[in-house]
C-alpha cells in the first residue's frame, strides 16, 4: 500500500475562527498526487497518483482518502492494465467512477466499496483514448460520462443506472456541428 | 429523455459547456463564449444564464468547474489565453455571490489569512456541498502536483463574508437579497434564513439576532 500522508500546515485557530489548509503529500519523491473530487461532506478525497517520470507509461494509480487517515485505499487496475483514474465519487464516496486501462484504450470504470475496479459494461461500453465516466448520483446508482473512439474522437455520451445498464446519450445537436458531446455531471434526482 | 438548451452569452460566437450542476439540478455551471473569450458563467432558475468573470483587471478568460449545493460558492479557472492555447497556465478561481470573482489563492491568503506554501494554484477541482471544503491544487504536470485541501469552519449563517462576525460588512449581502422571492434574480437563499422561498421580515429578524455576534 502507498502512503500518502496528510500534514496540516497552518491552522488559524481562534475561537472566532479555525479555517485550515491541509497538504496532501504523496507516497514518495518519484510519484505525484492529484485530488479530483471530494464526498459531499468534504471528509473524503478522491483521486490520482502517478508515478514520475512523466509522461505516464507505466504506473498511474486511482485512490481514495479519508482525512485524517495516515494510508488510502488504492483502487487497483482493470485485469492485465497499470493506469486508473479517479474522476468523481457518490456522496459517501462509496462508489468511484472513472477510467482503467492502458495508454490511449481507456474505458469508462468503476470502483463499489469493498469490491475492485470494474469495466462498466462489459460488452457495450468500448474504450478508445479517453473514454471515461465523469460523474455519478449521490448514492451511486447513475453513472455519466464520454466515449472517445480509437482515434480520439469524442463520439457522445452514456448514462449508466442499475436498474437498465449502459444506455448511450441521445444525439444532441453539438455533436453534429463538430463540438464535444458528453456528460460531466448529475443531479441526485 | 430530453435535452433543454440553456442558452448562451451574447455577443460571443454560440458555443458554451456546462460543467457541474448542484445535487438538486437547479443550478448548473460552465462556461460560453462573449466578447472574445470564454466566461465563467451559471445558469439559475430565477436570473436564467449570468456571467460570472473575468476578474475585474485580472487575465481576460475563466471558466466554471464546480459548485456548492447551493450554487452560492463557484470554482473554476481563469487564464490570459484561451482554454486550448495556453502557454501560461491557468489559475484556480473562486467565485462568491457576496464578493464574486477573484484568485483562489488571494482568498486563501487575503481574506482568510492562511499561508500557501506556494505562489499561485492552477486548480480548483470540487467543493464540498455545505461549500466549506474546498481541494485545490498547484499542477507541475498535467496529471499530478502539489494537493491542498481548505476547510473553514461552520460559521454563523449571517456571516456572510466570512470574516467570522455579523456585522455591516454582512448587511449589504442580506439588503440586496432582501424583499425578493426564490424566482427572482437577486435572491439569495443563503439569506432565506427559514427557507420558505423568500427573503422578508422573517429572515430580517434572524439576521437582526445575530447581528454583532460572532462566529
Amino acid at each position: 500500500m502507498r502512503h500518502i500522508a496528510p500534514t496540516v500546515l497552518l491552522a488559524i485557530a481562534s475561537q472566532a475562527h479555525a479555517q485550515e489548509l491541509i497538504e496532501i503529500l504523496p507516497p514518495d519523491t518519484n510519484t505525484l498526487i492529484f485530488g479530483i473530487d471530494l464526498s459531499a461532506d468534504g471528509s473524503v478525497v478522491v483521486g490520482i497518483s502517478p508515478d514520475l517520470p512523466m509522461p505516464i507509461t507505466t504506473h498511474q494509480e486511482a485512490f481514495r482518502w479519508t482525512v485524517g487517515d495516515p494510508e488510502p485505499t488504492t483502487l487497483g487496475f482493470l485485469p492485465g492494465t497499470a493506469l486508473s483514474f479517479a474522476f468523481a465519487c457518490d456522496d459517501d464516496a462509496s462508489v468511484i467512477v472513472g477510467n482503467g486501462g492502458a495508454l490511449g484504450a481507456s474505458t469508462p470504470a468503476v470502483w463499489r466499496l469493498g469490491g475492485t475496479l470494474e469495466r462498466i459494461e462489459e460488452n457495450d461500453s468500448p474504450g478508445g483514448n479517453a473514454s471515461s465516466a465523469n460523474a455519478t448520483d449521490a448514492d451511486g446508482d447513475v453513472i455519466v460520462g464520454e466515449i472517445f473512439d480509437t482515434g480520439g474522437q469524442p463520439t457522445g455520451g452514456f448514462i449508466w443506472r442499475q436498474s437498465i445498464g449502459y444506455t448511450p446519450m441521445p444525439t444532441l445537436t453539438a455533436a453534429t456541428i463538430g463540438l464535444r458531446a458528453g456528460a460531466f455531471d448529475v443531479d441526485d434526482a | 429523455m430530453t435535452a433543454t438548451d440553456l442558452g448562451v452569452l451574447p455577443n460571443g460566437n454560440g458555443e458554451g459547456g456546462a460543467a457541474a450542476i448542484t445535487p438538486d439540478g437547479t443550478i448548473i455551471v460552465g462556461v460560453s463564449n462573449a466578447d472574445g473569450g470564454d466566461q465563467a458563467v451559471r445558469w439559475t432558475p430565477g436570473w436564467g444564464i449570468e456571467q460570472l468573470g473575468p476578474i475585474p483587471g485580472g487575465p481576460a478568460f475563466s471558466a466554471a468547474g464546480a459548485v456548492s449545493a447551493d450554487g452560492s460558492v463557484v470554482l473554476g479557472r481563469t487564464s490570459v489565453e484561451p482554454e486550448d492555447q495556453q502557454s501560461i497556465p491557468a489559475r484556480a478561481s473562486i467565485w462568491t455571490e457576496e464578493g464574486g470573482m477573484r484568485l483562489l489563492s488571494d482568498y486563501i491568503t487575503n481574506e482568510l489569512g492562511l499561508f500557501l506554501p506556494v505562489p499561485f494554484l492552477t486548480d480548483a477541482t470540487a467543493i464540498s456541498d455545505d461549500g466549506r471544503t474546498i481541494l485545490c491544487a498547484q499542477r507541475t504536470d498535467p496529471n499530478g502536483g502539489r494537493t491542498f485541501l481548505l476547510r473553514l469552519p461552520q460559521g454563523d449563517p449571517a456571516d456572510f463574508n466570512n470574516d467570522g462576525d455579523v456585522d455591516l460588512g454582512d448587511f449589504g449581502f442580506f439588503g440586496a437579497a432582501f424583499g425578493t422571492t426564490s424566482d427572482d434574480p437577486n435572491y439569495r437563499p443563503r439569506a432565506d434564513f427559514d427557507s420558505d422561498n423568500d427573503v422578508d421580515l422573517g429572515d430580517f429578524g434572524f439576521y437582526g439576532q445575530r447581528f454583532g455576534g460572532s462566529s
